[in-house]
């Protein structure tokens, strides 16, 4: 029983925090370019800021779309 | 997805995030933007790969709840490094993703050859979790007229969820003004967020009739979403200073938005001895809850350009917020009626899954 435990804490530690540093990263990877203002810039008379978000947000959600075959 | 591809296929995801990253410090501005699509599309099915490794096992709930705190804190972090590199370091502002993406990038194909050496779901976790299996189309058809009426509603209130804490993630700096607080002050407040949240999924992980779960974390997300409405309703009466805002919104955001996201569709899955897996139903909910997103900007941007920031977020809040608690409720009255019904005749098989636990 107590031997059970240990090895659930350790799978706990290896399994959930692979987990959580694999995804933690992949907003590494997607969002730091939300902290900058871009002040003064625009893109075809959007705002250069709302559309760095609205285009890449496009990108996500079509992902998201083929990833319901794929992921299911 | 067949196990053996989850690792290529992260692989080749974060490869191509990396590439536009580059590309878009490379590219001319304003045209550098087009870059960031690919970075999306690259980057949409990264949590249903990573949550494949983990699902359908004993000690899903807890390793989910971990998982999902990196949702939490990772934005705030993000943008706090983001700012370190430009103010502290001076990077300039089109190079900092790629720069912070290279090292994220290696990283990520490390941990996904970590990942992939956990064992398979044993036995005893096959018995407690009902086992996980790919579904085609038919059988996601199948699946979502069974459960229409409960799925509508949460895929709508997903919906709302989601468009909230995108507008607030992407625009807080321009929602509150972040220029008197350190760089690191959102991700510790995000951090704090998140460690309550870890301690309250923990808590529902220990349950565990499936059942009582599914009703506790309905009531949770109900708390969450009234608090946010209660605080734009009385926003200007309160005047919250801007860290405990902030460390509020957080809180009633995330809750209902991890709720979904880890414990909520394992437990559903379980409950009703789903055959299926639950990535299906995540992906689904972030896919209309992202079109979500794309809609409130694009509206933003065409119709309301003038609108104060503070503003446009309160009434959101406010009007969203209100159809969650109202959809959550009626979440809660499907489950309280299927119950009844499934107990009595439906599948016999469900009655001893929930007995069994």
């Amino acid at each position: 029983m107590k031997r059970e435990k240990v090895s659930d804490l350790l799978f706990i530690f290896w399994a959930g925090g692979a987990a959580l540093l694999s995804y933690a990263l992949v907003y590494a990877l997607r969002k730091p370019f939300t902290a900058a203002t871009f002040d003064g810039l625009d893109f075809m008379g959007m705002d250069y800021k709302t559309a760095t978000s609205i285009i890449q947000i496009a990108g996500y959600v079509l992902s998201k779309f083929m990833g319901i075959k794929w992921i299911s | 997805m067949r196990r053996e591809d989850r690792v290529r296929f992260i692989i080749a995801s974060v490869s191509v995030a990396e590439l536009s990253l580059l590309a878009f410090a490379l590219l001319p501005v304003p045209y550098n933007v087009c870059a960031l699509f690919f970075n999306g599309l690259s980057l949409g099915c990264m949590w249903g790969v990573i949550f494949s490794f983990i699902e359908g096992r004993r000690l899903t709930g807890i390793l989910a709840s971990i998982m999902g705190i990196s949702i939490a804190f990772s934005s705030g972090l993000a943008k706090s490094l983001g700012l370190f590199l430009m103010n502290d370091l001076g990077v300039g502002c089109f190079w900092m993703p790629a720069v912070i993406g290279g090292f994220a990038f290696v990283l990520i194909i490390l941990l996904a050859f970590i990942l992939n050496a956990l064992p398979a779901p044993s036995e005893e976790d096959i018995r407690s979790c009902t086992k996980r299996v790919p579904m085609d189309a038919r059988q996601r058809k199948a699946i979502f007229f069974r459960f229409a009426p409960l799925l509508l509603m949460l895929f709508v209130a997903n919906l709302f969820i989601t468009i909230i804490r995108d507008v607030k993630e992407d625009f807080l700096v321009n929602i509150v003004d972040t220029s008197q607080f350190s760089a690191w002050a959102i991700s510790g407040i995000d951090g704090m967020v998140t460690l309550i949240i870890l301690a309250l999924f923990i808590l529902v992980s220990m349950i565990r009739d499936h059942q009582r779960v599914l009703y506790t974390l309905l009531w949770m997300v109900i708390g969450g979403t009234f608090l946010l409405v209660g605080i734009s309703y009385y926003y200007e009466q309160l005047n919250l200073s801007p860290l405990v805002w902030m460390f509020l919104q957080s809180l009633g955001v995330y809750i209902a938005f991890l709720s979904f996201q880890t414990l909520f569709f394992e437990r559903f899955v379980a409950c009703f001895n789903i055959k299926g897996n639950v990535g299906f139903f995540i992906v689904s909910i972030d896919f209309i809850g992202y079109l979500g997103t794309v809609g409130v900007l694009v509206f933003k941007e065409a119709f309301v350009a003038h609108l104060n920031w503070i503003e446009f977020y309160n009434t959101m809040v406010l009007t969203l917020g209100t159809a969650c608690c109202f959809l959550f409720m009626g979440c809660i009255l499907y489950f309280m009626h299927r119950s009844r019904v499934v107990r009595k005749e439906e599948i016999p098989s469900v009655t001893t899954a929930l007995s069994l636990n």
